[in-house]
């Protein structure tokens, strides 16, 4: 009550009115800001949603026979051929937000598929055995050429290039030129595995149909779903409490729920076939966790600032050399792991697989906003753009669109990507 | 050395003022460096930059630009970039403390922006230099390098970053400037070369006994240096 009759403190708080709707116009800015610098991600996330209606309309319309795009098994499909690009992305943006490129991905991919059937099908070994060693394969290729583009400071380009060479080379001489296949039940399930109903609800509803909705599908989505939502809302309560600045209200709500819907969705899709593909799971808890150690650890900040700026890093006291190693050690741990889900998916280790993967996955990073210079891009980007490039090759093989088109259309889009980018930055 | 005191070290350009500063600090510049840092009295390990953070040793570049941020990136992340332990739990960052200590560098040096998520770029001169400034205060120097703070920034931005070193001074910190020209215009000591091994600073004022007296020794100075007496 003092305070109200003293007229020192009503200034004040005059004062304070007036700051306040300064820092209100302010805020405004910057929110303005912060939708034209994200706008590259969101502005992704809604082409993907955009691209995948489009095939669902032109599905139904063009060809004699209308196919859903979106049918349970086709869904499935996006997921069992597009998971490599996506577990390949999350290492490929480390790397060249580090500042780097490494075009040997596609290679070692295949030498770990080739490595893996070797030790499967020749020597018998167990899945248990044989996914650590060929993880423990990748990771040793990654640190061999890591080793020059560290140490030696050998531009990343040359020595991935190399290295592209010398393990499509190696992937020829463990084969020796044949196919290696077929796999047993348990290397196979690492791509075409699913994960099986805990619920096993028998409602008297579905009885009409072949059979139940696999009820953990269904649950799993429903949980993403809300904790997306939870988690959004969080962080932004939580970064208006702090004043930093966040997107408009409206636009918050349109974008989570979107990508809720999306999410349950496809987990209802799913739910109808044959549930959640073994290679789904791994691939999102994969993705948190990268999400996680570029946003919110040490580790990642540093990789972001030897991206963007490696001598101010290094005057910062951030061992660049140590990290840019680890970054493709990394790189050919998923590189390893994406050979080994792609052999077991096609069934059989060839001389031929995963040849132009690395032009996939640099490609979905690149859509995915990531910047050649380094230092910047997010990877849920990075998925989203992988994604982009899923649905366009599925949804084209559909239409009946020759490969010959196929690769003019990806690489137009990409150049688009890349082109709206620059042009949104010189704004 | 002594504390409460700042050093001065000038030169012309290409005079080896930089080369010397960041051959002490991490050896982040030339090779086969040999010498010894002493900060009150014990010898410490400037072998990497990360060490030499870690003893109290920091330098502020002289080229901001190119070497001191990363400008695409906010006014927190440069400034907890140098001491990121300090923000962090068993490696994971907490953006509230981040936050916190953005804020408090931001009122202790008059950081003018709109808000401490202000890219770097969008700053002035002036201003990205307290920003750099900030970033290696937040690690806790015992000695802080200045290479040249006041290069490219406005009139009033100096006055205010001279007063940030009187201030860092009176705390009991060490502050070794580098200046372009005369040494005369400046330092309050000057530090001699002697018998072509070291500059050793302290000279008639004797090297004091008292523990917080610093001794930064260096050797075979720059390159081209030879015999010249290229600190005055």
């Amino acid at each position: 009550m003092a305070e109200m009759n003293d007229p020192a403190a009503r200034i004040g708080s005059g004062d304070r009115t007036v700051a306040g709707l300064r820092e209100g116009a302010a805020a405004i800015a910057e929110g303005r800001g912060y939708l034209r610098e994200n706008l590259r991600e969101n502005g992704m996330i809604f082409a993907l949603i955009a691209i995948v209606a489009f095939f669902v309309v032109i599905l139904r319309v063009v060809p004699a026979n209308p196919v859903d795009f979106l049918s349970p098994t086709n869904i499935t499909n996006l997921f069992l051929q597009n998971s490599h690009v996506i577990i390949m992305a999350l290492g490929m943006l480390l790397v060249i937000v580090a500042g780097h490129i490494d075009l040997s991905v596609g290679s070692v991919a295949a030498f770990t598929g080739a490595c893996a059937a070797v030790m499967t099908v020749k020597w018998g070994w167990p899945v248990w055995a044989v996914v650590p060693a060929g993880l423990a394969i990748g990771a040793l290729i990654g640190a061999a050429q890591g080793y020059w583009i560290a140490y030696w400071r050998i531009p990343s380009f040359i020595v991935t290039l190399a290295g592209m060479l010398v393990f499509r080379g190696l992937t020829l001489w463990t084969l020796g030129g044949q196919n290696i296949g077929p796999f047993d039940r348990e290397f196979q399930s690492l791509s075409t595995g699913y994960v099986p109903d805990f619920v096993g609800l028998a409602l008297p509803e579905f009885e009409a149909f072949a059979r139940q909705p696999n009820w953990t599908a269904l649950a799993v989505a429903l949980i993403a779903a809300g904790a997306i939502l939870w988690m959004g809302a969080r962080a932004r309560a939580r970064n208006i409490a702090h004043g930093i600045a966040v997107e408009p209200q409206g636009f918050f709500w349109l974008r989570n729920l979107v990508i809720a819907a999306a999410i349950i969705f496809v987990g209802w899709k799913l739910a109808g076939f044959r549930g959640i593909p073994n290679v789904a799971v791994s691939m999102a808890v994969l993705t948190i966790l990268y999400a996680f150690l570029t946003q919110s650890t040490v580790i990642g900040r540093r990789i972001y600032a030897i991206g963007g700026n490696l001598k101010a890093a290094r005057l910062s006291g951030i061992n660049a050399d140590r990290l840019t190693f680890l970054c493709f050690v990394n790189m050919g741990a998923l590189a390893a792991l994406a050979g080994m889900v792609v052999t077991a998916r096609l069934n059989s280790a060839t001389p031929k697989a995963g040849t132009g993967f690395e032009l996939d996955v640099i490609a979905a990073v690149f859509i995915g906003g990531a910047s050649m210079s380094g230092g910047s891009g997010k990877i849920v980007g990075a998925v989203v753009g992988a994604l982009i490039m899923g649905v366009m090759n599925n949804g084209m093989s559909m239409l009946g669109i020759g490969v010959d088109y196929q690769q003019v259309i990806k690489g137009l889009v990409l150049l688009a990507a890349v082109i709206f980018d620059v042009y949104n930055k010189s704004k | 050395m002594r504390e409460g005191e700042i050093l001065g070290i000038a030169g012309l350009m290409g005079s080896g003022r930089t080369e010397l500063a960041m051959s002490i600090f991490g050896r982040s510049w030339g090779r086969d460096i040999r010498g010894r840092v002493r900060i009150g009295g014990r010898e410490i390990d400037v072998s990497t930059v990360e060490k030499a953070l870690a003893s109290g040793l920091a330098y502020v570049t002289e080229d901001r630009k190119a070497l001191g941020l990363v400008l695409e990136e906010p006014i927190v992340t440069n400034i907890t970039l140098a001491n990121l332990a300090g923000v962090s739990r068993r490696g994971v960052l907490d953006p509230q403390a981040e936050q916190g200590v953005a804020e408090r560098f931001r009122q202790a040096l008059g950081i003018r922006t709109p808000g401490v998520f202000q890219r770097v770029v969008n700053l002035s001169g002036g201003n990205q230099q307290k920003v750099l400034l900030s970033k290696l205060l937040f690690t806790e120097p015992r000695v802080l390098i200045l290479d040249e703070p006041t290069r490219g920034i406005d009139v009033g931005a100096k006055f205010e970053i001279y007063g940030i070193m009187n201030r860092l001074v009176a705390e009991g910190r060490g502050v070794v400037m580098i200046l372009l020209g005369d040494a005369r215009a400046s330092g309050h000591v000057r530090p001699h070369r002697r018998d072509g091994r070291g500059a050793h600073p302290g000279g008639a004022r004797g090297r004091g006994g008292k523990s917080g007296t610093h001794h930064v020794h260096h050797p075979a100075g720059p390159p081209e240096g030879g015999g010249r007496p290229w600190l005055k």
